[in-house]
């Protein structure tokens, strides 16, 4: 499987943030879309998971050599950099409620208590209002929601940036153990965190993406190439 | 001191301009032809910069010359006949005395807090003397220069010679001095600002507002001329004043170290009106942990609830606090009114009788009564703020099919809500008739009770379709579409006209069930089409 971009072109009044994003994701991969503050990466993701519509051009999943449907907003799980969760049910309920409405595509193989085992929430949190929840805890059930519906495509917005080191860990190794199943993007301005977990690295740069060689990402002077390259947006802007 | 007060006026002048373009790139038509690059245009910027400032400055004047014209004058020429002739000058002293130089002088112009000054000496660690000094003259150079031909044009018209005109500005500006160093002398004592404080605003204004005008009108002028401008008392003054002004400019040391202390973000005046609907919105609907203790939501998967069934059903779970306990209010309300009626039955039947009868035309004031008493406006908010906001992130939930079940099970509930109270009058109604040994329910009656049960529908799926078509709610809860504004403003406008119908009737009844149906039915149709769409946080 494979989420094909063709031509994205997105404008802000007079100010073009994505000009011509054309790219192919496969599954299996963790893709680290990085870009400086402000290139477009937020914005791409708004596209793909239909928050707002795009000026021009189309997302499409893959499945094959000629088939290709178009990528549908329930394609997408989407965690935002702020994650968004209502405040009124505890843990378990939410899950619950996600559940019931995902039960046609639901993966059979996880119970609802084996998801939060996997993504370490103690049993009494599981009963507690959404409310009350730290950043790290919210993220956690979004990705509960993923294990259990299985969305083809999975886009993280700045995770990880705001968490402690321990749970930074957790969501690392939770994300290596889903992306067999899944296109993983997830955005970032940090480039460690980007070399340290993707398997491939994809720029936005002046509207574009790009995807860099595996030469690149081995080479001693990979952090002075990639600011150069990133820089390089600056002196053309 | 001159190169601060030149950087806050500049400050001061860009913020104006930036503010003035942005606000005129939003307009319609004409801010398409602003480009985004206008704010780096250091000429044209210039030109705004002093255009908006001389704008400000005479709007500033022509703030003073209202206040004199509201406050001052018109009183007195309205209390002109009760006041011993020749004594209109006195009262303007009189006034002034109370107005200006006391109440006034609960302000404070060394503590308020701007973003401006938040920046200057929080950020760019201006030196706070310096700009307290500033300040002073930014603020009370116009102050004072503006009220000048105000007093001398008050002394002209009362027949005054206008050195006493003059002598009256000599005062005000030295009970500010005093007024400000007092203040000063406080904080550095007691840490106390007189000028946040509300409770001793509301005294000063309960105080001096009753004393500036009271006695006026009973033809006594407390504070004349003879005395606040006698030579003795303005000796005073000026000591007292000038000692001040010393104090604030020069003598006093603490600036430095306690000034940065005093600049509290949260007593920036925009700062605290925008948090203000955010905070209201969140003590209306918000929740509590106690919401999830009252809750009696364990056997809903028992009782065979599931997806959005149970998710809706756990949203008013919770908040009964804010959707079920007003309809009780409500309930209580009228019950304690049919208790009266009951009670007059007992004690005067006759009067009993007649305002039964006369309940049926009452339908004109019913209309604005379930306008008011609809629990739906609350209730969109509170799915908007507790739920829809973060609900409306994920894709499934922004399904058109989805939106419009939601919006089903939800139409269903409040209006339960509203009917129950809709229910109660009728039958409150009917049961009075009863007692009252009228035929309990001839035809108008019937209609009576049908309309006010239709008004309850009405005015539930009014602010469902508003809700819902409109999605007026920011993430903050400001209200930004305007027509939602204007759409709810001409409801109220229509329930507040049905007030004020004297003959209710037939006729009417009969009107108000067309429409309200009418009604219903096109908003219906209207979410069922849009609300896929419109339905967004935007």
């Amino acid at each position: 499987m494979e989420l094909r971009l063709e031509k994205i072109q997105k404008s802000f009044g007079a100010k073009t943030v994505l000009k011509d994003c054309t790219f192919t994701f496969e599954k299996g991969k963790i893709y680290g879309l990085l870009g400086r503050n402000g290139a477009g990466k937020t914005t791409l993701f708004n596209c793909l998971s239909d928050e707002i519509q795009p000026d021009f051009g189309e997302a499409f999943l893959s499945t094959g050599e000629d088939e290709k449907r178009t990528l549908f907003p329930d394609d997408v799980g989407y965690v935002l950099s702020v994650p968004i969760l209502p405040d009124f049910l505890t843990g378990e309920e939410f899950v619950r409620f996600f559940m019931d409405i995902n039960q046609d595509k639901i993966s059979k193989d996880l119970t609802m208590e084996e998801c939060f085992d996997i993504v370490q929430i103690a049993p009494e949190d599981r009963k507690r209002l959404i409310k009350g929840y730290s950043h790290g805890m919210k993220n956690k059930i979004q990705m509960i929601c993923f294990m259990i519906a299985k969305p083809p495509v999975i886009l993280l917005d700045e995770p990880l940036t705001s968490f402690d080191v321990v749970v930074a860990l957790e969501m690392k190794q939770l994300l290596r153990s889903m992306k067999k199943d899944h296109v993983i993007i997830f955005s970032t301005h940090i480039l460690q965190l980007a070399t340290d977990l993707c398997d491939e690295i994809v720029v936005l740069s002046e509207g574009h993406l790009s995807l860099l060689d595996h030469e690149m990402l081995k080479s001693k002077d990979f952090e002075e190439q990639i600011i150069e390259l990133l820089k390089d947006e600056e002196s053309h802007g | 001191m001159v190169r601060t007060l030149r950087q806050l006026i500049s400050m001061r002048a860009a913020i104006n301009a930036n503010v003035f373009l942005y606000y005129l790139s939003r307009l319609w038509i004409i801010g398409k032809k602003i480009p985004e690059s206008v704010y780096g245009k250091k000429e044209l910027k210039q030109i705004v910069a002093v255009f908006t400032m001389i704008i400000g400055q005479l709007t500033k004047l022509a703030g003073k010359i209202l206040y004199m014209m509201i406050f001052v004058i018109l009183p007195i020429v309205l209390l002109d006949q009760k006041m011993p002739d020749g004594t209109e000058f006195d009262s303007v002293v009189s006034i002034v005395f109370f107005l200006n130089c006391i109440l006034g002088g609960t302000d404070s112009v060394v503590f308020k807090v701007t973003r401006e000054k938040y920046t200057c000496l929080i950020y760019m660690k201006m030196d706070p003397l310096n700009y307290v000094r500033s300040y002073l003259v930014y603020i009370y150079v116009p102050f004072f220069v503006y009220f000048l031909p105000c007093f001398l044009v008050c002394a002209w018209l009362f027949h005054a010679p206008l050195y006493k005109g003059a002598l009256l500005w000599f005062v005000l500006m030295m009970f500010r001095a005093m007024a400000e160093a007092f203040q000063v002398v406080l904080y550095d004592k007691k840490e106390f600002f007189v000028s946040r404080s509300t409770k001793i605003s509301w005294i000063m204004i309960l105080l001096c507002v009753p004393a500036a005008y009271g006695p006026l009108a009973s033809g006594i002028v407390p504070v004349p001329a003879s005395i606040l401008l006698h030579p003795a008392v303005l000796l005073v003054l000026l000591i007292l004043g000038a000692g001040s002004l010393w104090y604030v400019l020069k003598g006093y040391k603490g600036y430095r170290m306690k000034m940065h202390r005093t600049i509290d973000p949260k007593w920036i005046t925009s700062e605290l009106m925008k948090s203000a609907g955010n905070q209201s919105a969140a003590k209306e609907v918000g929740m509590k942990e106690k919401d999830l203790q009252i809750d009696h939501t364990k056997d809903l998967r028992k009782q065979g609830l599931t997806g959005y069934a149970y998710f809706n059903a756990l949203f008013f779970a919770r908040h009964r606090r804010q959707l079920i306990r007003p309809v009780y209010y409500r309930l209580a309300i009228i019950f304690v009114l049919f208790a009266c009626m009951v009670g007059l039955r007992v004690a005067n039947p006759a009067v009993a009788a007649y305002i039964c009868r006369q309940i049926t035309s009452m339908l004109p004031l019913l209309v604005f009564i379930m306008y008011a008493v609809t629990v739906a406006e609350k209730a969109c908010k509170a799915m908007f703020y507790n739920c829809d906001k973060s609900m409306l992130k994920f894709g499934f939930y922004r399904n058109p099919e989805v939106i419009l079940k939601n919006f089903k099970i939800r139409l269903i509930r409040i209006s339960v809500y509203n009917l129950i109270v809709g229910a109660a009058i009728s039958a409150a109604a009917i049961v009075l008739r009863a007692i009252c040994g009228l035929a309990p329910l001839n035809p108008e009656t019937v209609l009576f009770a049908a309309a006010v049960l239709m008004l309850s529908v009405f005015f539930t799926v009014h602010h469902l379709f508003m809700y819902y078509v409109f999605q007026p709610y920011s993430e903050e809860m400001n209200i930004k579409n305007p027509f939602f504004r204007a759409i709810n403003l001409a409801m109220y406008v229509i329930s507040y006209i049905c007030l004020q119908v004297q003959t209710g009737g037939l006729a009417f009844t009969a009107g108000v069930l067309i429409v309200t149906v009418a009604y219903t039915v096109i908003a219906l149709v209207l979410v069922y089409r849009y609300a896929p769409k419109t339905f967004r946080v935007k």
